[in-house]
């Protein structure tokens, strides 16, 4: 057991108390949370600093306002707790019919059971602490089909954690028939590293096990690379600003149209992303806290990034 | 703060913590596990007469504190009689007089107590024995010295005087004196004093010839577990600054005795008027709650010892209460080392300490057995309602309906399948459970029922061990004996707060990078 700590260690691998401590609690001041954990703010916020978001077509707030559902004119769209954590509540809607409306993966539901699950959103069932919530219906974001190849169903997402504006560790998700078509890596998603400096697919990671192959496409995954990556990473560095949130895992989409969409900011970045590289986050987090000093700008922030945490060689 | 200073100030209340321990562990010597063989009996006097319509008053000898025995209770009941007691400044004996205008038909009056056998020298040197008076001339009657009775007597003593070295042998050569039926003197002594039977009455007599300070004592012996105790009469002497009593076989003092004085004298136990055919009735039984009556005695003797916060002085039923609480940080404690540095998954951060609390009631298995039910029907009936679609609140509250008519039925058949445990099942904490049954359904859908399974196995382990802990009889007494250790705990969670390295379940997490092969 002691062995294999040291050797965690030794790789830089962060763990939960770890990332609490050190770098949640340092740098992410609890009165900057609710900029973050209401994804309603988040939107306002990014807006306001000109970052695009997927649009927001309502905000129901309440039962009494469940009839805005029936206002919305897109065909397509999301409906999610504004408080959600983890993925968990999300309903994608890509068609709506005589007989109710249908899902992502294809399923028809009834409208009722859409006010079911709007309603639950509202109580408070997905939102932290089971405080009551409100439910965002917004634009379902077209992913940009480079992707396709390599995603079953659903939308796969782009995470990048910063460090007081330095991203520091990006992967993308890709959902996954066992995944149900969400990008939840705990879900069975497959988490991809990145490469900082280029924006490529370097390997997946599903459920704790390096694959090289989408599971359900059969395509292999490595050597993608991500359109507009330098954008991606400016929009992941600017939230520093924006936010105040020192550590945060910033959670994109790439839409066909609009290109890089922000859908969250997450103040706890699971650790997964570590798997997903290959490469524990301490070191390139300590370089980053040690260099600090002389960045003072997203662009230099990030094309330190670039610079610096490009892939190490495998050795396998 | 850093690290550093958080460390130190949890150091800080760790020494404190163990200051406060050895303080009272080494200079109080305040006992480290509860004292199994202490002992204490239920002693109880009823005494029953016939009511004439007079007006009745019923002295009764009661009990009181002495240097081997501490009462710790006591309670008198009787139908509409007025009560009060006092103490004999000259026999030191204590009455209570229960008096009432007019009684007729049968009358019965109890007097129960509680008695506490002294373990402890701290505690005992509280009940500083009263010294006797010393003895004057005209306390003993002395006839001439001729006369026969007076020769035999005076020989008596001379002789016994010369065979012994002091006060114990002198009373020890005395009873085998005494049961020589062929000494003419003794027989002559005999004859001289009727009204003295026993050979501790005759011996009280003589020692009181000689100078020597004693006392006759009536009581029970408490090695008699019985519903029809019987009184019975030994000698006391005062040797070395306390009195001892005398076994009536040998005339050896005895130490460590089983002999509870009740009265001093030769008078009975009780004295009425105004009733007739009055018997009393003693029982004596041991009983077993030992730790509640210690804590309730000791509440009064603690005030003299310096620096020491005692609950003891507690009122007894705060004293239960805090018996529970204190330990109830130690639960969150280990329920912390369970989640932060092995990594458990748990529904809800202190249910599983909440459960344990309800284990204590319940034992572990069939807090197990119970727990399981009630959540794995809670969870068919949570199904149940979900086609429904009702919203949140109003689902918790039939979740908890539910829940505690499981309880109800649960109880109801065992009691009338005579399974006792089903009774203390009160004690489960049925919000806990019911949220347990929903955020467990909840996660049942979201993320399978492996990860649901795996949580609610892990909050059961978590309670399990947290059981362990605050369960152990030894805990509860080392914390409600010390509650300085506190401090310790206090420390320590802050140490854990600021553990900043790997849980057990990173390991596994991680193996991938510590593990090569996973590499596939």
């Amino acid at each position: 057991v002691i062995l294999r700590a040291y050797k965690l260690h030794k790789l830089g691998i962060l763990g939960i108390n770890g990332r609490n401590l050190d770098y949640v609690l340092k740098y992410n001041k609890r009165k900057y949370y609710p900029l973050v954990d209401d994804k309603f703010k988040t939107k306002t916020l990014a807006l306001e600093a000109d970052i695009p978001t997927p649009e927001l077509y309502c905000v129901i707030r309440s039962q009494g306002e469940m009839y805005k559902l029936n206002e919305i004119e897109a065909d397509s769209f999301v409906i999610k707790p504004a408080r959600g954590s983890g993925g968990e509540g999300i309903l994608i809607i890509r068609g709506k019919g005589a007989s109710g409306y249908r899902k992502g993966n294809g399923v028809i539901i009834s409208e009722a059971e859409v006010r079911y699950h709007i309603s639950n959103i509202l109580s408070g069932l997905y939102s932290l602490g089971g405080r009551p919530d409100k439910a965002l219906i917004e634009y379902a974001v077209n992913f940009d089909p480079i992707f396709n190849p390599i995603t079953y169903q659903g939308v796969p997402d782009i995470r990048i954690i910063a460090c007081c504006g330095v991203p520091a560790m990006a992967m993308i998700r890709l959902p996954t028939r066992e995944s149900d078509g969400k990008a939840n890596l705990h879900k069975g998603g497959i988490g991809v590293g990145l490469n900082m400096q280029t924006g490529e697919t370097l390997f997946g990671v599903q459920r704790n096990t390096v694959i090289t192959h989408h599971p359900d496409t059969g395509h292999p995954i490595e050597g993608y690379t991500i359109p507009q990556w330098e954008k991606l990473l400016e929009i992941a560095s600017r939230f520093y600003g924006i936010t105040r949130l020192g550590y945060i895992g910033v959670d994109l989409v790439l839409d066909q149209k609009l290109g890089p969409l922000v859908l969250e900011v997450n103040a706890r970045p699971g650790l997964s992303i570590q798997i997903a590289n290959r490469e524990g986050l301490l070191p390139r987090l300590r370089k980053i806290e040690a260099n600090l000093k002389n960045l003072t700008n997203s662009a230099e922030k990030v094309n330190f990034s670039r610079q610096h945490f490009a892939p190490r060689p495998i050795s396998n | 703060m850093t690290t550093r200073q958080t460390f130190i100030i949890s150091l800080l209340f760790i020494l404190l913590g163990i200051a406060g321990f050895l303080y009272k562990y080494m200079v109080l010597e305040y006992p480290l596990k509860a004292d199994e063989t202490s002992e204490v009996w239920s002693l109880e006097a009823k005494v029953e007469f016939t009511g004439i319509g007079r007006p009745v008053k019923l002295n009764l000898y009661l009990p009181r504190n002495t240097d081997t025995y501490a009462i710790v209770d006591e309670r008198f009941v009787s139908n509409n009689y007025g009560l009060s007691d006092h103490i004999d400044s000259k026999t030191g004996n204590r009455t209570a007089t229960w008096t009432v205008r007019s009684a007729s038909g049968k009358e019965i009056v109890y007097y129960n107590s509680v008695i506490y056998k002294l373990d402890s020298q701290i505690f005992a040197e509280t009940f500083a024995a009263t010294p006797p008076k010393p003895i004057k001339a005209e306390d003993v009657t002395v006839l001439p010295p001729d006369d026969p009775y007076q020769v035999a007597l005076d020989s008596l003593i001379e002789e016994i005087r010369a065979r012994s070295a002091d006060t114990t042998s002198f009373v020890s050569e005395l009873y085998r004196g005494l049961r020589d039926k062929s000494d003419d003197r003794v027989r002559t002594i005999k004859r001289g004093n009727k009204e003295y039977k026993t050979v501790p009455q005759l011996a009280n007599f003589i020692l009181k010839h000689a100078k020597i300070p004693s006392r006759l004592a009536n009581g029970v012996d408490l090695t008699q577990d019985s519903p029809r105790a019987s009184i019975i009469q030994w000698l006391e002497i005062y040797d070395g600054g306390r009195w001892v009593a005398i076994n009536n076989e040998n005339g050896v003092p005895v130490n460590a005795t089983s002999y509870f004085p009740w009265w001093y004298g030769t008078n009975q136990l009780f004295e009425l008027e105004g009733g007739a055919g009055a018997e009393v009735h003693l029982s004596v039984k041991k009983n077993t709650e030992q730790v509640i009556t210690q804590a309730i005695w000791r509440g009064n003797q603690v005030e003299n010892i310096p620096f020491a916060i005692s609950l003891f002085e507690l009122p007894v039923d705060t004293q239960l209460m805090f018996r529970i609480l204190l330990l109830v940080p130690m639960g969150g404690l280990v329920i912390a080392i369970l989640r932060q540095m092995v990594g458990l998954k748990t529904f809800g951060t202190f249910m599983p300490v909440l459960v344990a609390l309800a284990f204590r009631e319940t034992q572990l298995i069939w807090g197990i057995i119970l727990f399981c039910s009630i959540v794995s029907i809670g969870l068919l009936a949570r199904k149940f309602l979900d086609k429904m679609q009702l919203l949140v609140v109003p689902r918790l509250a039939a979740i908890l309906t539910l829940v505690i008519i499981m309880m109800l039925l649960i109880s109801y058949f065992s009691t009338k399948l005579n399974f006792t445990e089903g009774l203390s099942l009160s004690l489960f904490p049925m919000v806990i459970l019911t949220m347990t049954i929903e955020r467990m359904s909840v996660t049942w859908e979201e993320s399978g029922a492996k990860s649901a399974m795996t949580t609610a196995f892990g909050s059961l382990v978590a309670a399990c061990i947290a059981y362990a802990v605050i369960g152990n009889q030894y805990m509860v007494h080392l914390f409600f004996v010390f509650p300085e250790l506190l401090f310790c705990v206090l420390g320590v969670a802050l140490m854990v707060g600021r553990y900043n390295g790997y849980k057990l379940s990173e390991l596994i997490r991680f193996k991938f990078f510590t593990n090569p092969g996973a590499v596939k």
